[in-house]
């Protein structure tokens, strides 16, 4: 998977976040829909996708897409 | 599962950290909790008293297991009515920086493995704001069931707010447990599609 298909994917935790407006420099939790219940819904996208156990440990050192899609990939 | 945190009892020097949350009106915004400003000197005495009267209420320190034992947050249970063999989950409160989630699911978690395995209660409840859908759908995904919603019964922030009353049985918490559904992927999967519910249903 590419960085971009991972934005469509990722845009998908959302509801109201139209995909146009994330980037791979987007820093992810600085996004008005990014919730309390968003990390989750990256931990699942990573274990659908990927197959890849995220933890929230791990996914604090991740700012922006790209770096959460390194991280995923990475593992 | 690997937690990121630990509970343990409060200890007095805990005071400091809960008084900056308890001064932040958006982190309170988000408990069933009335907000106020409180002094140290008033918040020494209150840690003080939750840990020296622990009989019907127990107040938990949240900490980090990464190494650094930093307090990110508290929760208890209270009314604990060792009759009934019941009690009430209350008051979560997370530090702003951590609040992603995942830490409150593993301090949840770890209150619930306390409430049902280490005190045998057979009956846990708890309560959150009617609008605050996050809150809902994390106490739906650690299996609370809606018993019901009281209407208009908290004051806050200058109008009437709904709050939803849920509960939790060790029947309930044993079933989950036994088909691996306390694990973070079973969690996460579980957690659009109940904000989904919540959202279409808006009850």
């Amino acid at each position: 998977m590419e960085i971009k298909d991972f934005i469509y994917k990722f845009a998908e935790i959302f509801d109201d976040t139209d995909v146009a407006t994330l980037a791979p420099d987007t820093k992810f939790r600085e996004l008005n829909e990014w919730s309390s219940l968003s990390a989750l819904g990256v931990i699942a996208l990573a274990d659908e996708e990927f197959g890849v156990e995220l933890n929230g440990t791990e996914m604090r050192g991740a700012n922006t897409i790209q770096s959460l899609f390194d991280l995923i990939t990475s593992k | 599962m690997s937690k990121s945190v630990y509970l343990r009892a409060f200890c007095e020097q805990d005071a400091s950290e809960i008084n900056k949350w308890r001064n932040n009106p958006k982190v309170m915004s988000l408990t069933c909790g009335r907000f106020r400003y409180v002094g140290l000197d008033m918040e020494k005495v209150w840690v003080h008293d939750k840990i020296m009267n622990n009989i019907t209420e127990e107040y938990f320190a949240i900490c980090l297991m990464d190494g650094s034992d930093k307090i990110i947050g508290y929760q208890c249970i209270r009314n604990i009515d060792p009759v009934n063999r019941s009690a009430h989950a209350a008051g979560i409160v997370i530090s702003p920086e951590y609040q992603d989630g995942t830490y409150m699911l593993d301090a949840s978690l770890l209150l619930l493995e306390y409430a049902f395995i280490h005190i045998g209660l057979n009956r846990l409840t708890g309560s959150c704001l009617r609008q605050h859908s996050d809150s809902r759908a994390m106490m739906e995904m650690l299996g609370f069931s809606l018993e019901g919603i009281e209407r208009e019964s908290l004051y806050k922030e200058h109008c009437y707010m709904d709050v939803c009353r849920y509960s939790i049985l060790y029947r309930d918490y044993t079933e989950i447990l036994r088909n691996n559904g306390y694990t973070l992927k079973a969690i996460a999967k579980r957690a659009a599609t109940i904000r989904k519910q919540l959202k279409k249903n808006s009850i």
